[in-house]
């Protein structure tokens, strides 16, 4: 059976600690809530970005310059 | 036969002189225009020390306003122009003679090249004399930049003389008024960039009206234009104007940051406030064309509810050609409010920028610009605007963060600075191609592939090092998927993005948002 390399098994299992690390805190009760809040929050912000930099044609007809 | 260019020390009062001369009625008032008092403060900072006057120079903008308009009016006006040239070495009369016979000179054709600052047409006009006008820029040292200057040439007495500089010249009320003048010197920017004819005030002015929501007559120009008008100038020359409201000074910044290192010039149209009253009062609408910006060396500042952290924000100043002062105005965002107006009580409040502008009682620092539009002429392949890119990466941004804060994601010590512009897929091959730092199978991928010609490029940055380049394709629809691909730079960032993005719940909760674009490619890659 070939073996793996002492640091391609250290990245390895460096990132199932990564995986596992995140699955136990996206699935408990405090991750639920960042994700709600973060998804609703994240939508807020699109929409606000999107009204400020909204032209309205009429004030485009009415502001003149000189 | 008479010399036909005349060489003289520079100082003011000479410059001034030569102005007055130029103009049809020899008036005095000229010399204390707004305009000639700015280009005295900007002519301290260049130090020309020797200016050459062309006695009669034919400039193709003033012929077709010319043969437009005051050909036909019954006080004859001249044809010809002057033009001064201005240097930085000292040199006299018989000196730049000695230069044209080829007989002994301290001067030589190199040292009028590398002194020469620029120069400046002045029109046979009444009382608007300053025609097109080039002059060098301060020294761009990384604060202040001018990524929209281009090549200008000059040729005196058959030699060549480059400056690089973006063309200035004032308003004359006639072929056009503020708004002609500032896409005037835009289209000077994206006629080359885009390739398209550089049309005359006049013919820009006529343009724009074509639309004929202007009550009022179009020539003498007075009466200005409206924004509508404006964009219908920028169609005319066969681009697109993405016009956006200048809703907040970070939407203000972000434009600026993404097109102008594009080298793609903005016109902002602002309204101009008196503070020094009591009550502030409106002065007028103007517009302007932004021709570069400053910042800070601080690092950005937290934007939004969100709080995201874009380079943009460390815009600081930007310069701009205004009509009424010159080329490469300063103004700053400085933090002040202007109360624009109030209703039951409360004031209305909106952020302002300073300008040099005087008011009634001749005093600077009163005026404030307060912006309204921001009007960006594009290629009309540039069909993405940038803001939709920005939208995607503050969702994207607020994903990560949220999900840094929580302490999972071990590369992340510090929350992600955002660098967004627009820039073109030849740009994007150049910079990987001449970085030794990115991994040698990704570099080979990104040069090999194929790109659009315009892209946005979004660069995560975390703690001072780029990790990762988003890329969107800019030629695409507004309603598809703007998102390309991902350049990553890092490979822990890369796995900590991997990690993230292949945890079902996460997945569940971020696919049906633009942020998911992102993520999958970290999962599929």
């Amino acid at each position: 059976m070939a073996s793996t390399k002492p640091g391609v098994k250290s990245k390895l299992s460096e990132g199932a600690a990564l995986a596992t690390r995140i699955r136990e805190w996206a699935s408990s009760p405090s991750g639920k809530e960042v994700l709600s809040v973060t998804l609703r929050e994240a939508r807020d912000e699109a929409s606000r970005l999107e009204r400020v930099q909204r032209v309205d044609p009429k004030a485009m007809l009415q502001f003149v310059t000189y | 036969m008479t010399s036909g260019t005349e060489v003289r020390a520079f100082d003011i009062p000479a410059f001034k002189e030569v102005l007055r001369n130029a103009s049809s009625s020899s008036n005095p008032a000229i010399e204390s225009k707004p305009q000639v008092e700015y280009l005295e403060s900007y002519f301290a900072t260049i130090k020309p020390v020797t200016m050459v006057v062309e006695q009669e120079y034919i400039d193709r903008d003033f012929l077709e306003d010319y043969s437009a308009y005051y050909v036909r009016c019954f006080s004859p006006y001249s044809r010809f122009c002057k033009r001064i040239l201005f240097f930085s070495e000292s040199f006299t009369e018989s000196d730049f003679m000695a230069l044209l016979k080829g007989t002994v000179s301290p001067l030589t054709i190199q040292i009028l090249k590398e002194s020469f600052l620029g120069f400046m047409v002045l029109k046979p006009l009444p009382f608007s004399v300053i025609g097109r006008t080039c002059l060098k820029t301060f020294k761009d040292n990384g604060e202040r930049t001018y990524p929209i200057n281009r090549k200008y040439f000059a040729h005196l007495c058959g030699i060549e003389l480059v400056v690089e500089s973006l063309a200035f010249q004032e308003q004359d009320s006639v072929a056009g008024a503020c708004a002609t003048t500032a896409l005037w010197s835009a289209f000077h920017a994206t006629s080359r960039k885009f390739q398209h004819a550089m049309p005359s005030p006049f013919e820009i002015t006529r343009a724009a009206t074509t639309t004929g929501f202007n009550a009022s007559r179009t020539f003498p120009n007075a009466e200005g234009l409206s924004i509508q008008e404006m964009a219908q100038a920028v169609r005319s020359v066969g681009l697109e104007p993405h016009t956006v409201a200048a809703g907040d000074e970070a939407t203000v910044k972000s434009a600026i940051y993404a097109y102008q290192f594009a080298g793609i010039p903005i016109l902002l149209a602002v309204e101009l406030w008196d503070i020094e009253p009591a009550e502030p009062k409106i002065v007028a609408g103007h517009a302007m064309a932004i021709t570069g910006f400053g910042v800070q060396g601080t690092p950005a500042i937290p934007v939004g509810p969100t709080k995201m952290l874009d380079e943009s924000s460390r815009i600081n100043r930007i310069y701009v050609h205004d009509d009424g002062l010159g080329p490469f105005a300063r103004m700053e965002f400085d933090g002040k409010m202007v109360q624009t107006d109030i209703k039951n009580g409360v004031p209305r409040l909106e952020y302002s920028l300073s300008t040099t502008w005087k008011n009634d009682t001749g005093n600077t620092g009163s005026i404030r610009a307060v912006p309204k539009f921001l009007i960006v002429p594009v290629y009309h392949k540039i069909r993405i605007p940038m803001r939709k890119i920005h939208i995607e990466i503050a969702q994207l941004d607020h994903w990560i963060e949220n999900i840094r804060v929580a302490g999972v994601l071990p590369t992340l010590t510090t929350r992600l600075n955002w660098d967004i512009r627009l820039v073109t897929g030849i740009d994007v091959k150049e910079s990987i191609m001449g970085s030794s730092t990115i991994d040698p199978d990704i570099k080979v991928k990104v040069l090999t592939a194929s790109f659009p010609r315009f892209v946005g490029k979004v660069t995560a940055i975390l703690a001072g090092n780029p990790v990762a380049i988003i890329l969107f394709d800019l030629t695409g629809i507004d309603q598809g998927k703007a998102f390309l691909t991902v350049i990553p730079l890092d490979s822990n960032f890369a796995a900590n993005m991997k990690a993230v993005a292949s945890e079902p719940t996460l997945e569940a909760a971020i696919s049906h948002t633009p942020a998911w674009n992102v993520f999958s490619w970290f999962k599929d890659n």
